[in-house]
């Protein structure tokens, strides 16, 4: 069973770098399509791909996107930076009061 | 022809070169863009469509969509970004659409005649891990052949790296739902696997 998991963990990653090999003419098909636009291919560009691309274009909604995306890792990371700024008042509490105590 | 392939010391062209000469309209930049990621747009159609005939239509639709509205495009992320959510958006609508006609049922060999894998990029250290490639190919037909509920939030999550939340905005689903779907379709894969062993 680990082996199990691990090849399919293993062939999940590699399928990443994967290339289905596309009909050999699919460049040109492409570039024929594009070369010959009509009125059909710009009602592509509807209200809901519009949005897409507004939002897109959008320094707020990607910056609000990748924190909701990471939330787990800020919150992971806020409570790191929590906890360093506990310690480092609670040392600096003690050595100040260690300094008082042998300053009498 | 002028080629953009390829710079004098034989560098490969930036993207963002290529995006900006196609936002002002060299047409010849755009179809580098076009040779340079119509592989991909068709892997990532294929994988989610499971046709040949609708990943060629859908990576036709993207391009389409891309050169239309390349001009407003500003580059805040990647060109690869862009066109891989493009074509994720395109694919599921696609299969909204189709849903409501018809819902494909794709035998493994169906999909192996189809489906000719190429592997690209293959990291050393993983292939002196599983060198057998036919593993990978074992369980990318497995991925293809799920259903549709469970295949599309895995590819979305496994191989095109979106969140549970982004996955689950895009399918219109409960993220608890999304998140038990990829668990159970991980599930399948690891139980065919362990019947192929």
């Amino acid at each position: 069973m680990n082996n199990v998991n691990k090849y399919s963990k293993i062939a999940r990653n590699i399928a990443k770098n994967i290339v289905v090999k596309p009909p050999e003419d699919i460049e040109e098909k492409i570039i024929n399509k594009i070369s010959n636009i009509d009125d059909s291919d710009r009602k592509l560009l509807d209200e809901k791909f519009l949005d897409y691309l507004r939002k897109n274009n959008s320094r707020l909604y990607l910056l609000n996107e990748k924190i909701k995306n990471n939330s787990g890792k800020l919150a992971l990371l806020g409570s790191i930076v929590t906890l360093l700024v506990i310690f480092l008042i609670a040392v600096c509490y003690l050595s100040s009061s260690k300094n008082s105590s042998d300053n009498k | 022809m002028r080629k953009l392939k390829e710079k004098k010391g034989g560098r490969v062209v930036d993207d963002r070169v290529l995006v900006s000469k196609s936002k002002k309209g060299d047409k010849v930049a755009f179809e580098e863009l076009v040779r340079r990621y119509s592989n991909y747009v068709y892997t990532t159609s294929f994988f989610i469509l499971r046709n040949t005939h609708d990943a060629e239509d859908a990576s036709q639709e993207v391009f389409v969509k891309v050169y239309l509205s390349i001009g407003g495009f500003r580059g805040l992320s990647s060109f690869k970004t862009w066109i891989r959510k493009l074509t994720v958006n395109t694919c599921i609508d696609k299969l909204r659409l189709r849903s409501k006609t018809s819902n494909q049922k794709l035998s493994l060999d169906e999909l192996t005649e189809n489906c000719e894998v190429v592997f690209t990029g293959l990291n050393r250290n993983l292939e002196k891990i599983f060198l057998d490639k036919e593993m990978v190919k074992k369980v990318l037909n497995i991925i293809v052949s799920l259903d549709e509920s469970y295949r599309v939030p895995l590819i979305l999550r496994d191989l095109q790296d979106y969140s549970y939340r982004e996955i689950a905005e895009l399918t219109k689903k409960p993220i608890g739902t999304v998140k038990t779907n990829i668990h159970r379709a991980r599930k399948i894969i690891k139980e065919k696997l362990r019947y192929y062993e």
